[in-house]
């Protein structure tokens, strides 16, 4: 079902009109979206009641200071009979249904709700943005060249439309227009989308053009940088090289959406060595950096999450040597999910690739 | 660098393929000596983690033998560390790491001179290889 | 370790003898394994694969409750376990007493070589200048006069074949360390007391050479299926490469002939061998794999006997998609074929048509030879009820076969005998106060004992050297070098140092020790240093020597590395000791149930007994022969009576929580709920007739099952009226998809009744329709006499089966005879359909005890062959219709066998820990539960309040999957956890 909703209003206005709705009219009993503070511009992912806070919410706003999606599978890690709308990026979504695969949440509660994203900013870069425009969520959409200016894997990013979602927010050729278009993806978000009692119409015109323009630019973009990341990795000697700065802080493990354990195996007592241990590795080698295993963290987290990652590239803005974890993983993970026909977040019955035991050789 | 001989890694299952190397060993089959085993209790328990270690480790090639599929001890240990290994193998192939150098092979009880045949070719094939890293490299 | 009190004897080391040791074993008492030959395992080391799932699977023999005690190795290297001794090249030479004090004398032959001395070089098999066919590989290889009888072992000793051997002496002048003796000794000791005596001596082989048939022994190209496994595999004379022999050319086409020495009266040879057609099919499918998926293989049969539940489905693949040919006819002859070497098969086909084709290699398939009378001293005493053997009165049997046969001797020897089940003296470990226990608790210190075996010529090694390098390693070290002069040098000094040493973990480095070892494991252990507290270096072995003169200290580091870094990481198993309680549930009281039930409560184990129906007996007073009902009504009686077993009928098993040893639940009996808890479940549901429209049936009155119409003959009525023909069709509904399997009773009922049906009306016409006719083992003897008695057979295909069809009043089937090669319309006044069997519907119950079922809806056990009626669940045990189509006796035979393995668990008071088991460490855990998904065994569940993952220590194998999905260590696995693989890795790399 597609609904054209508040035509008057500009794009946000009508996105937070939307949510508000979906709060006043009890479609939902809690929102768990994009909100300044304030004290910052900077949104923060925030589970909300009272409607008329919702003013300030910016679930547009082109920034994501830390992963929603990890904040979410927190809200929804069980059922407790709250219906609860969430607003992700089509990369958070991705995560979240990756999350729900490893009962890190359950999606039963939630609606979820997406937009075509035209990527997120780093930090620095949208305070700057607030700090010049009043509404730098519609600043942000009415011009092109800011859209340049979002982060890499943004830029990268080819799965920009949402997928698996209730309800999409079709921001695509939306530019020159009023409100929002709504569509629903299952028969949770047509019902919630019937109630709001809109009028159906069809996609926004100009959307595909929108898309296909987009998509092209990003294509282009992604070929740079895998190909990029791949010369930075193209052996042993030039990927040590590239994570030379690495300082063993985890910031990245810590901020990416897919990265589910509880504790980093690298902080556990399995690589906190001892001292003989330590001893013996520098006799044998002549000398062992401290902290140890920067290598084997970066490869090991690939090894055991490339499958799964959804290229959102919170690794690479949380890094405080600037190193492009990003580029290196979407890049390995392209190849990954290939040998395992394994896409992330695009089919939610999909078991974990490891899981799988190939029928014909399963043998009892 | 100067050469040096390859440093192969061969982690086995403890049924089946150690068995065949110990059936080697009592029919005096000779593999190459720079053959260092470490015997798991199956090939399902190898966590990508020992790979990757054996890598930075100066391995030059990772061999990881088990039961053929149904003989698993284990019911299907085996099966489930093809598909993990797989992926791994895909990975390391990013980073410079020919897939050669890392292959997985079933071998049976029985079948001593299948692991000495294989043994020989993977060290053949490591040693045209060359070695994978550097020594300074390991310190990192 | 406690003494065992009672002891048994286990005559015959292959698989009955292996499998019937270990469940003695297992069960507390202490085994005298006593083979002949000179190794443990029968034919199972000669064989790569086997039917019906083409994988080996021996080890699954071994134990998987309080696994640690023995070893964990692949069997066909051979077997230990401490409360098994075995003993090769002995004989029982004498048996007194009566049973349950027995004394037995056993008399051993020397090998010839000093296992002391012995370095495993042997260099004395390559000096041997006899040559003899080399009995292991059937005939298709050679050996020498010394030869190395174990498979893969590299301390298993050389052996003299005393029978072959020249006393030329080259072997004993070749030998650097005067290790061989050229003298036969034979050496006696008396066992006592022996509470009772297994026999297993196995089943030969028919020896086709005897009778000289199809050029067996003339012809080179003609070999047994034994001596085509060797050709093909691996450790066999052609290493792998298999060639043919006469000629070494390429083998392409390969026949095999069925029945060779079996159903052949002409011989003596009655029976039906049981197993050769599928170990045939098996062997073309080996064939196809080692040679090449475009060999022609082909099978010349008369029946195909796939009885059983896998058989059919394993026939059909083999055929349909690998290729493998199946032609029935009668074989006329095998003649050399122009080629040389070539072999040209004549046959007459089933339509009775001469055939003639080539073959490079044809494959006879022996089946079982002549028994060997057992000899008068155990004759005598098989009537005493402690003198068991196991099978040869069924004649050869598959693995499946021998291993139930294993489990039910021993079960009706310890019920004979009466022996108190919670007989303690299982061993146990890791008891608090224990020496090797403290030791664990403390940090690593390690003690290396460097054993210099001076006096043998092995490569030499640089011990100081090593010491320096040892001693400089980080880590609290410390070396003494102990010299071993044949034994002698070893006591006083160990002593001292096992004493004095601060030490806590034990390193042994040696240049030869093989010999030792075992000694030196006893010192050990009495000092306080159990097994895991010690790692072994031996550099005398192959990947370390492998051709030196002298050992480099590089060299010789490598391995210490690895076992130091071991040694640094041991640390004390984590797990809780289990309390089994010594109660049984036994599910469904028919015949097998009854029997599990009444043999487990003659053992002193509580049982309840629970039928849904409001009787018991399950289909056991249906049985119309009353021969055959009555072992079960005795059953139904002694179940009764018994002060061990409360019956529960009307009633089913409600709930269920627990592990292995220690379950609760609730069966529930006209909306009561009856809380029951108990150490071990046994699933005995049975099955039933099938319900089947095949033919017609249900539609016209004269069609009946084969079990109705049995009822009708043995009326008396019957007989009175007039009877002109009888028509019966086999595998109504059966043997092909959807219900793809042979329900193995069908075709000797059809025969039975067609028998009885002669008898009353000697005039009557009588047909039988068959596929194949699945008259296995004696009951061979059975078709033969149905053969003699005017009984017509025609045989049919599946895509052809014959017509049923109503002309008015009258059936007619319509079929035809490709024996007389015509069309047959027969006007029938009954037609008995074997419809087959059944199970009951079990998919809930199964789901409660988390066990899995087969497509079919039979309870899937944990190994088709080695474990028939285990299930993946080490407390749940099947057997019975259940599990797979059975008779009503093997159904008895089979609740025994269940009864024992669960005895196996129930006789323990308490469960020890394993140091192999996963562990979860809930504060990282991340609750994905991957590994639960992952466990091949089921042993993790989720607790479900604060959704833990926990580890039934039980079920709990030690395999590791688990460990490797968790990605963040939070399982972690007793001996192997990231952090000491890793470290053991590192060390290995240096
Ligand atoms: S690895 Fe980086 S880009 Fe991939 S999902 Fe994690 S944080 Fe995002
Ligand atoms: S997967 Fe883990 S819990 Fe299951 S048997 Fe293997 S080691 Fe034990
Ligand atoms: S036991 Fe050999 S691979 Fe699992």
């Amino acid at each position: 079902m597609i609904v054209e909703f508040e035509n008057t209003l500009n794009t946000p206005d009508a996105v937070r009109a939307f949510l508000k709705r979906l709060l006043d009219d009890a479609l939902a009993d809690a929102v768990l979206t994009a909100f300044a503070s304030p004290h910052s511009p900077l949104p923060m992912p925030t589970l909300m009641i009272d409607s008329q806070l919702l003013d300030r919410a910016v679930p547009l706003a082109p920034a994501a200071p830390l992963n929603t999606a990890r904040m979410a599978a927190r809200v929804l890690s069980k059922d407790i009979g709250k219906r609860i709308a969430v607003v992700l990026r089509p990369c958070e979504i991705r995560a979240l249904i990756e999350m729900e695969k490893l009962s890190q949440c359950t999606l039963d509660p939630a609606i979820l709700i997406s937009m075509d994203c035209f990527g997120r900013m780093e930090n620095d870069r949208y305070l700057e943005l607030a700090a010049t425009q009043d509404d730098p969520e519609s600043a942000f959409y009415a011009t092109p060249d800011l859209q340049e200016a979002v982060c890499p894997s943004c830029r990268a990013c080819l799965r920009f439309i949402p997928e698996n979602v209730d309800v999409t927010l079709c921001l695509a050729g939306q530019s020159d227009k009023k409100g929002v278009t709504l569509v629903s993806g299952s028969l949770k978000g047509e019902k919630v989308l019937k109630k709001l009692g809109g009028t159906s119409t069809d996609l926004p015109l100009g959307r595909q053009a929108d898309i296909d323009r987009i998509m092209a630019r990003r294509q282009t973009h992604r070929e740079e940088m895998t190909t990029g990341a791949a010369a930075r990795m193209a052996d042993m000697a030039v990927f040590q090289q590239t994570i030379a700065n690495c300082l063993n802080c985890y910031n990245c493990r810590v901020a990416c959406p897919v990265c589910y354990c509880k504790e980093c195996v690298f902080v556990t007592d399995v690589f906190a060595h001892r001292p003989e241990i330590l001893m013996g590795r520098a006799m044998k080698k002549g000398a062992v950096k401290i902290p140890t295993d920067t290598t084997m963290f970066h490869l090991t987290r690939m090894a055991h999450i490339a499958h799964a990652c959804v290229g959102c590239g919170q690794c690479s803005s949380v890094c405080p040597s600037s190193i492009p974890v990003a580029d290196l993983f979407i890049t390995v993970s392209e190849k990954v999910q290939e040998h395992y026909g394994y896409i992330p977040g695009q089919d939610p019955q999909r078991p974990w690739p490891f899981l799988v035991v190939e029928t014909d050789k399963q043998v009892e | 660098m100067a050469t040096r001989e390859p440093k192969i890694i061969a982690l086995v299952c403890n049924w089946c393929t150690y068995t065949a190397a110990d059936l080697a060993g009592t029919s005096r089959l000779i593999y190459p000596a720079n053959v260092r085993m470490v015997r798991f209790m199956c090939t399902g328990m190898i966590d990508v983690k020992y790979i990757i270690k054996a890598f930075l480790e100066g391995a030059d090639g990772v061999f990881v033998g088990g039961c053929h599929p149904g003989d698993c001890h284990y019911i299907n240990g085996n099966v489930k560390a093809e598909r993990r290994i797989s992926g791994l193998q895909v990975l390391l192939e990013q980073f410079g790491i020919d897939p050669k150098r890392f292959t997985l092979k079933w071998i049976g009880a029985s079948e001593g001179p299948e692991f000495q045949r294989n043994m020989q070719e993977f060290t053949r094939t490591i040693a045209e290889l060359g070695p994978q890293i550097e020594s300074d490299m390991m310190i990192l | 370790m406690e003494k065992t009190k009672s002891q048994f004897l286990v005559l015959g080391a292959g698989v009955g003898g292996i499998c019937s040791a270990i469940d003695l074993a297992e069960t507390g008492y202490s085994v005298t394994l006593v083979e002949k030959g000179p190794r443990t395992g029968g034919i199972m080391p000669q064989l790569d694969h086997q039917f019906p799932d083409d994988h080996c699977g021996m080890c699954r023999m071994l134990p998987m409750v309080d696994r640690e005690p023995g070893a964990q190795t692949c069997l066909k290297r051979g077997l230990s376990h401490p409360n098994i001794r075995i003993l090769t090249h002995t004989t029982l030479t004498d048996l007194s007493g009566n049973p349950g004090d027995y004394t037995a004398v056993l008399t051993s032959v020397s090998r010839g070589v000093d296992a002391l001395r012995c370095t495993r070089c042997m260099a004395c098999i390559d000096v041997c200048p006899v040559s003899v066919l080399d009995a292991f590989n059937d005939r298709a290889g050679d050996r020498n006069a010394i030869y190395q009888p174990f498979f893969g072992n590299p301390e298993a000793l050389p052996t003299i074949d005393w029978d072959n051997c020249t006393r030329c002496g080259e072997c004993a002048q070749a030998c650097p360390n005067s290790a061989i003796d050229l003298e036969r000794v034979e050496l006696t000791e008396s066992v006592a007391p022996v509470s009772g005596v297994i026999v297993a001596g196995g089943n030969p082989l028919y020896d086709p050479a005897v009778t000289d048939l199809y050029g067996y022994g003339v012809l080179p190209n003609v070999v047994t299926a034994t001596a085509f496994e060797r050709i093909l595999s691996g450790s066999g004379p052609f290493r792998g490469q298999p060639v043919r022999p006469s000629d070494g050319h390429p083998i392409r086409r390969v026949a095999w002939i069925q029945c060779v020495g079996s159903r052949n009266v002409m011989i003596g040879a009655g029976h039906c061998s049981s197993t050769c057609c599928m170990f045939a099919v098996k062997e073309a499918l080996l064939a196809k794999k080692t040679l090449g998926s475009d060999t022609d293989t082909t099978i010349f049969y008369m029946d195909m006997r796939t009885y059983g539940r896998d058989s059919q489905r394993y026939r059909d693949r083999a055929e349909e998609e690998s290729g493998v040919r199946f032609i029935r006819c009668r074989i006329h002859s095998v003649d050399p074929a122009d080629d040389p070497g070539d072999l040209k098969l004549t046959y007459l086909d089933d339509l009775g048509q001469p055939g003639e084709a080539t073959f490079d290699m044809v494959v006879l398939s022996t089946g079982a030879g002549v028994q060997k009378e057992l000899p008068p001293l155990l004759a005598d005493k098989t009537d005493q009820g402690a003198v068991v053997t196991i099978g040869p009165e069924a004649g050869l049997q598959d693995i499946r076969e021998t291993v139930l046969r294993a489990h039910g001797a021993v079960s009706s020897l310890l019920e004979k005998l009466n022996m108190d089940s919670r007989a303690k003296t299982i061993p146990k470990t890791g008891r608090a106060g224990d020496k090797s226990v403290n030791r664990f608790m403390q940090q690593p210190v390690i003690q290396v004992l460097v054993l210099d075996n001076g006096v043998v010529k092995a490569p030499q090694v640089e011990w100081p050297a090593i010491e320096g390098r040892l001693e400089r390693s980080p880590g609290n070290i410390f070396v003494n070098r102990l010299s071993i002069i044949d034994g002698k040098d070893l006591s006083l000094e160990l002593e001292t140092v096992l004493k004095e040493t601060r030490g806590n973990r034990l390193l042994v480095v040696s240049n030869h020790i093989a010999g030792y070892r075992a000694t030196l494991t006893k010192r050990f252990e009495e000092a306080g240093f159990s097994a895991p507290l010690v790692e072994w270096v031996d550099l005398n072995r192959n990947d370390v020597s492998m051709g030196t003169e002298t050992i480099q200290p590089d060299a010789a580091m490598k391995p210490i590395q690895v076992a130091l870094m071991r040694l640094l990481h041991k640390r004390p198993s984590r797990g809780m000791a289990q309390v089994v309680e010594n109660s049984a549930l036994v599910i469904g009281a028919g015949p097998a149930g009854l029997s599990a039930a009444v043999s487990l409560a003659e053992q002193g184990v509580v049982v309840h007994l629970v039928e849904k129906e409001i009787s018991i007996g399950g289909n056991g007073p249906r049985i119309q022969d009353e021969h055959q009902r009555r072992p079960i009504d005795q059953l139904i009686v002694r179940a009764k009576g018994h002060p061990n077993i409360s019956i529960h009928t009307g009633a089913t098993l409600g709930a269920l929580s627990g592990r292995p040893g220690h379950f609760e639940g609730w069966v529930v009996k006209e909306n009561m709920e009856i809380p029951l808890s108990f150490g071990a479940a046994i699933i005995a549901t049975g099955g039933t007739p099938a319900i089947t429209e095949a033919y017609g049936m249900g539609k016209h009155p004269p069609l009946v099952s084969h079990f109705d119409f049995e009822k009708k003959v043995l009326d008396p009525r019957f007989a009175e009226d007039t009877l002109n023909t009888v028509v019966m069709i086999q595998c109504a509904g059966s043997r092909e998809e959807p219900r793809n399997y042979c329900s193995r009773t069908c075709c000797v009922k059809a025969l039975d009744n067609a028998l009885r049906v002669r008898q009353l009306f000697p005039h009557a016409r009588i047909v039988i329709f068959y596929r194949d006719i699945m008259t296995y083992g004696k009951s061979e003897e059975l078709y033969a006499k149905a053969r003699t008695r005017r009984i017509r057979f025609i045989p049919f295909n599946k895509s052809k089966p014959p017509v049923v069809r109503t002309e008015g009043d009258t059936v007619v089937v319509d079929g035809f005879d490709p024996v007389m090669g015509e069309a047959v319309h027969l006007k029938a006044d009954w037609v008995s359909l074997a419809v087959g069997m059944v199970p009951k519907p079990i998919h809930d119950l199964c789901r409660l005890l988390e066990v899995p079922v087969t497509p079919d809806g039979f309870v899937h056990e944990a190994d088709a062959k080695w474990r028939p009626v285990d299930t993946i669940n080490p407390g749940v045990f099947v057997c019975g219709l259940a599990k797979g189509p059975l008779r009503a006796d093997e159904a008895v035979a089979e609740g025994t066998a269940a009864a024992l393995r669960a005895l196996r668990l129930l006789n323990r008071t308490e469960l020890a820990p394993q140091r192999h088991s996963a562990v979860v460490r809930h504060a990282i855990c991340s609750r994905c539960y991957l590994c639960v998904d992952s466990c091949p065994y089921g042993a993790r569940f989720v607790e479900p309040v604060l959704g833990q993952v926990e580890v039934d220590p039980v079920a709990c194998q030690g395999c590791g999957t688990c460990a490797s999905v968790c990605p963040n260590s939070a399982t972690v696995m007793g001996e192997n956890e990231d952090f000491t693989v890793m470290n053991v890795i590192e060390a290995a790399l240096m």
